[in-house]
């Protein structure tokens, strides 16, 4: 029988629910505090975007609430539907007129005051996708065409889809998603190796291909070379960390976040948590996301079935890879990717998409064994 | 399933490392380097200075010094950095002497507009000014002194119109080439110009991070990481003009209008070339005004064109030397071949008179240059034609550039297919008459009869003259010489009369009879077409010309002299021309007493 919610068993990770809650109150705080001055200059109100990210916080946690209590075996079965509207989405972007460029990609779909990233969504679809059919083919996964091919096939699509609106960034995610899963999968070693290889010259092309993302590399091993041109970013990222120190300036102490400006509450909140709480601040936040990661780990290595162990750990690893990738940005070890901090920065589908992930995580948590 | 859990472990593990690497590289940023950073917050700015390159300088044959480089002081302006508009633009009206609502309203444009970009506000500006900048430094945030090079000129106006000037670079140069930046000065006019490429440095480029109040922070830790360059500067140029020479040509020319070309008669570098009026290179050194710049545009008296090069007159009796060597060489006359004089001479029915009106009588082929007879040189045209005239007229290189290196002019150097081109009329017998005596169509420049002269003077080669010593492109010396082309003998002949027009008793040129060396020339006096009433004003009075050479039996130095509406050529131009072929023996031979 078809159950959507299982409304019974309330016995889900506190810790875990704790920890992200946590980071996301700290997400408020520094909100407010990295857009202020920008708010008030731009738009009169210096709690413009605090409110707004009030209400995204909010959608966010009922779509928590919602998503904790829906039965995981439900999700299941909406494997191939959700598939093609993902399909969907991504092909619409790509039409002029439905999709909206900015700055030259080709990211965003407009629905009447509502904008949004369609990326977004997939990244979370591909999860379900991949658990799924990992599932199913659990006993011919050693063969090259069933448990290889046909994932890298339709996952493929989605890759190709992304890295043309062009979003590098999001497709490197996918890719490393599709990655780890199949490993944990249980696909044979030899491909992934070779998944592997071919991705690195792939990446090398794309990079050498287009001047913009060269600069970046560029400025990114040496960004004092120019300071205060392609490294202002980093070297000033530097210099946020390097004013907080031990204990941090205080909240609302930065005076770094102006020159972040307009991505100090998105890309870079990260360094400015760096500038206010200090090294100690700093250190709290990055344990935060460790309790994340290893109750999550935790939760899929005694799931009840297959395709929720699958599930846990697709969801946990593309909100680690987020993290992962927007922390190295800020400390200078990765290229500058416009890349959000989960459950901190500012936006709202980001916000809501990873809340929804951790909703169905925690839903799962009830069933895992204690 | 034991494989599974052993692989998503592995997983977790690998990707956990990736934060413990944050943990060491924060530990690094913020506790370890900390206050290395610090030092480029809020309160600290990076600020990226030019360097500048100093132009390369000009010099002449000997090496000595025309053009410089002296430091000029910048005020800059750093938008960022500016946080009291009104404080600021108080303190820099009062050490500015301009008004404070100008100054505030340039600030406000410039934070609006050009945020990161340093810009200048005030250029040059004086010691003085600078010592009160250096005082005010705490009122004055946001504001910097920029060390700058500007041109100097140590011969004060001398060879102005050879070595032009620099201005702000214009949109069409930045276009073609994006390394001149907007505030750059490029050359706008003469050797600047045409050797920019050569003169202009590369500038280098250096941060420095300074403190609230602009003091300059000392940042060990980055100084190996931030990457300052060099400049290097421009490379000389050396001018074929002795500079000695140049400023005795311009203090003769004074208070005149007019041009002189000296010339090395064997290698037709350029020793000297001046040409009045000119401009006062000084009012280019750091900025023009607009008020002196429309002054000097709108100037009657064309202050901007050279007159050796770029103004063509007619060349007058000086032309007789081409007249003379054409009917030689055609063999229309010979040396004894004479004429009479009676003053003037009837062609058709048109009656053509000779300078002078009381005639010279008898005269020789020699006597016609000593005495500069026209009523001879009428005969000598009606015997050779216009057609072989013209041939000559040519081949002395009139009517074509000399393909000296700056601007200049072709003149005219008519025939009967020029007049039917032109005016679609044949040509008058009448009209080889006054050709053959410099006047009519002709028009020629000075430093066309200067190659002319030197062609008289070195045996019969026509050479390029040359301004620029070095840098010099691979070449060899016969790109020196455009053509080889006069008779010896006939050359011979005519300097003989070039000699003795200076030299002998009654010749037109005994003013520039020198007690130094011996000197050959030829005058000119060139008439102004004018129209009845404007007859006698000095705007028409004859133009004078005196083209020499010397030492007459070995010569090295060729001189042209031109003085506009100056009068008889014998007493204007030929006084002028010794003096400068007197100075140059001089600085030849020091010891040498006059």
């Amino acid at each position: 029988m078809l159950r959507i919610f299982d409304l019974k068993n309330k016995n889900f990770d506190f810790l875990l629910l704790s920890a992200v809650l946590t980071l996301a109150s700290l997400g408020i705080l520094m909100v407010y505090s990295t857009s202020s001055i920008f708010s008030l200059e731009n738009y009169g109100d210096s709690t413009h975007f605090l409110k707004l990210h009030s209400i995204y916080l909010a959608v966010a946690v009922l779509a928590l609430i919602f998503f904790m209590h829906l039965d995981y075996k439900f999700l299941r079965k909406l494997t191939y539907p959700s598939y093609f509207f993902g399909l969907v989405l991504l092909i619409l972007v790509l039409i002029p007129g439905i999709g909206k460029e900015v700055g030259g990609a080709q990211r965003w779909i407009t629905f009447s005051h509502f904008t949004f990233q369609p990326s977004e969504i997939c990244k979370y679809i591909m999860v379900i996708y991949l658990a799924h059919s990992l599932t199913k083919k659990r006993e011919r996964i050693e063969s090259f065409w069933v448990g290889f091919f046909s994932h890298i096939f339709v996952a493929g699509l989605y890759i190709f889809l992304i890295f043309i609106e062009p979003d590098f960034g999001t497709s490197t995610v996918l890719l490393t998603l599709v990655f780890l899963m199949l490993f944990i999968g249980n696909v044979r070693l030899r491909y992934l190796l070779i998944l592997g290889g071919i991705s690195v010259v792939f990446a090398i092309g794309a990079v050498l291909t287009r001047g913009y993302r060269m600069d970046r590399i560029v400025s990114f091993l040496d960004p004092w070379k120019d300071p205060l041109g392609s490294g202002y970013q980093a070297v000033q990222s530097f210099v946020a960390f390097g004013m907080g120190g031990l204990y941090g300036s205080g909240l609302g102490g930065s005076s770094q976040k102006l020159f972040f400006l307009p991505q100090a509450h998105t890309d870079f909140i990260f360094s400015i948590i760096g500038e206010e709480f200090g090294f100690i601040g700093i250190c709290v936040v990055i344990m935060l996301f460790l309790i994340v990661l290893f109750r999550s780990i935790r939760i899929s290595l005694r799931a009840p079935d297959s395709f929720s162990c699958y599930l846990v750990f697709g969801f946990i690893i593309l909100i680690t890879l987020q993290a992962g990738i927007n922390m190295g940005v800020a400390v200078g070890l990765l290229p500058t990717k416009g890349i959000t901090l989960p459950f901190i920065s500012y936006g709202g589908s980001s916000l809501v998409s990873t809340f929804a992930a951790m909703g169905i995580i925690l839903g799962i948590s009830r069933y895992a064994d204690k | 399933m034991q494989n599974f859990k052993s692989r998503l472990i592995i997983s977790a593990i690998i990707l956990s490392q990736f934060f413990l690497i944050f943990f060491g590289r924060l530990f690094y940023l913020q506790i370890l380097k900390g206050e290395e950073f610090e030092k480029f917050s809020a309160e600290n700015s990076i600020r990226l200075l030019k360097v500048p390159a100093p132009r390369g300088k000009i010099l002449d044959r000997n090496g000595k010094e025309i053009v410089v480089n002296r430091p000029s002081f910048n005020l800059v302006v750093f938008p960022r950095e500016i946080k009291d508009v009104e404080a600021i633009s108080h303190k820099l009206s009062e050490i500015l002497g301009k008004p404070q609502f100008e100054l505030e309203i340039t600030l406000k444009k410039l934070i609006k507009q050009n945020f990161y970009t340093p810009t200048p506000i005030a250029k040059d500006i004086t010691r003085d000014e600078l010592a009160i900048v250096e005082i005010n430094r705490d009122v004055l945030k946001g504001v910097d002194i920029e060390v700058n090079y500007v041109r100097s000129y140590p011969h004060g106006n001398s060879g102005s119109l050879i070595l032009g000037y620099l201005g702000l670079a214009s949109e069409d140069e930045i276009k073609e080439d994006p390394s001149i930046e907007a505030d750059q000065q490029t050359g706008k006019f003469g050797i600047e110009r045409n050797l920019e490429k050569n003169l202009v440095g590369e500038k280098g480029q250096k941060y420095i991070v300074v403190d609230a109040l602009g003091r300059k922070v000392e940042t060990p830790f980055f100084k190996d990481r931030l990457h300052d360059k060099d400049s290097s500067p421009g490379n000389d140029v050396q001018l074929t003009i002795d500079i000695d020479l140049q400023d005795t040509a311009e203090s003769l020319l004074e208070d005149k209008s007019g041009a002189i070309v000296a010339m090395d008669i064997n290698t037709g570098e350029i020793l000297a070339l001046a040409s009045r009026p000119s401009f006062d290179l000084r009012d280019f050194s750091s900025s023009i005004t607009r008020e002196k710049w429309l002054e000097i545009t709108n100037d009657e008296d064309f202050p901007f064109l050279n007159r050796a090069t770029q103004g063509t007159y007619p060349p007058g009796s000086v032309f007789k030397i081409v007249t003379a060597y054409a009917a030689l060489n055609e063999k229309a006359i010979d040396y004894n071949t004479k004429f009479y004089c009676p003053g003037h001479y009837k062609i058709g029915k048109r009656k053509f008179h000779c300078w002078k009106r009381a005639g010279h009588g008898w005269v020789d082929f020699k006597r016609s240059l000593v005495k500069s007879c026209d009523v001879y040189y009428y005969q000598v045209a009606e015997k050779l034609g216009i057609d072989k005239l013209s041939k000559y007229i040519k081949v002395f290189g009139f009517g074509s550039k000399t393909g000296f290196d700056l601007f200049e002019k072709e003149g005219v150097a008519p025939s009967r297919e020029w007049k039917l081109r032109n005016f679609k009329k044949p040509w008058y017998k009448g009209e080889t008459a006054i050709t053959s005596i410099g006047q009519g169509y002709l028009n020629v420049t000075p430093i066309q009869v200067n190659v002319m002269t030197a062609a008289v003077a070195n045996n019969g080669i026509i050479l390029k003259p040359t301004l620029i010593k070095g840098p010099v492109e691979e070449s060899d010396d016969s790109d020196k010489i455009r053509q080889v082309v006069l008779e010896r003998s006939i050359v011979k002949k005519i300097n003989d009369a070039l000699w003795a027009v200076v030299n002998e008793r009654g010749g037109t040129g005994g003013r520039a009879k020198s007690k130094l060396l011996d000197i050959s020339g030829k005058t000119g006096t060139a008439q102004v077409v004018a129209l009845g009433s404007e007859k006698g004003s000095d705007k028409f009075k004859d133009h004078a010309w005196f083209t020499s050479f010397a030492p007459s039996e070995y010569p090295e130095i060729a001189v042209t002299v031109l003085v506009e509406n100056g009068g008889k050529g014998g007493s204007v131009a030929a006084p002028i021309a010794k003096e400068i072929i007197e100075k140059y023996h001089q600085i030849k031979n020091p010891s040498d007493d006059i």
